[in-house]
């Protein structure tokens, strides 16, 4: 990891861990991880409002719970899991919603369902953004939920404007690589 | 290579691509890629790959973008769990 990033971890944990952060002052230093969240969310809920109040209830969670996360480096696995489980639940929810409705004849069985992909190519990059490691993730997720240039990406994420340029360059190869592989796992029976 | 004699290496190529695509690239950096392009096969299919990425992710995106009252909504939900005292 950059210098510059290790900087900006140690100032993240020694603010958490000084129990003295305020709400305001957790979401500007999580606003890096929010885009990715939300795109996380979206492939279990296939739902940009869900995706979003998973991702929101997933950093208060985070926000109340700071004092048991012990490395803060680890600060965005743990914000993914957390993210995860309650896309999960929320999914299951939903489902569970939908049978009610079905079971009771407030749904006709061929009504368009919730909860599914917004659409199979969508859902496929989606899937491909989120399979990548985290340094290549984070700068898409800014780049096209946050809609940031370089420059912006940089500033949030205390790294040269280079450095952007670099990963997001890695991030289409790898991205062509896994879209083909998708694609191909598609295809097959 | 180009007129001027300046040549683009295969990884500045490249790296060059995504920012031709989104209009970023200089107008030099530019005639340098198109010369680089049309010298060398392998970086000329993995423009054409890299450009059907690149249209996909816009696809995909073009539409989606963080509510801009995401924070507000978050505090919103923070006020109500530390009420509620649930986790």
């Amino acid at each position: 990891m950059p210098t510059t990033e290790l900087a900006v971890e140690a100032l993240v944990g020694l603010r958490l861990q000084s129990g003295k952060i305020s709400a305001d002052q957790f979401w500007v230093l999580i606003e890096r991880f929010r885009a990715d969240l939300v795109n996380q969310a979206l492939l279990v809920l296939g739902n940009q409002q869900d995706a979003e109040d998973v991702a929101q209830e997933t950093l208060c969670k985070a926000f109340l719970d700071l004092p048991k996360l012990r490395d803060v480096t680890k600060l965005s696995v743990w914000l993914r899991q957390i993210n995860r489980f309650k896309a999960i639940s929320l999914r299951r929810h939903r489902m569970r919603q939908k049978e009610e409705r079905l079971a009771t004849g407030q749904m006709n069985a061929l009504e368009d369902g919730e909860g599914g992909p917004t659409n199979p190519s969508d859902e496929l990059v989606v899937r491909a953004v989120d399979s990548l490691p985290e340094a290549f993730r984070e700068v898409v997720a800014l780049r096209y939920w946050e809609k940031c240039s370089t420059e912006d990406i940089a500033v949030r994420l205390s790294i040269p404007a280079g450095t952007v340029r670099s990963r997001l360059t890695r991030a289409d190869g790898l991205l062509a690589r896994k879209l083909a592989s998708l694609l191909k796992e598609g295809t097959n029976p | 290579m180009s007129d001027s004699g300046v040549m683009m290496t295969c990884a500045e190529a490249i790296e060059s691509i995504r920012f031709y695509m989104e209009g970023e690239l200089s107008k030099d950096a530019a005639v340098l890629l198109s010369a680089h392009l049309k010298e060398c096969p392998a970086c000329a299919k993995e423009f054409a790959t890299r450009k059907q990425v690149l249209a996909l992710l816009g696809k995909t995106y073009g539409n989606k973008q963080i509510s801009q009252q995401f924070d507000k909504n978050a505090n919103t939900k923070l006020s109500a769990m530390r009420d509620s005292g649930a986790r």
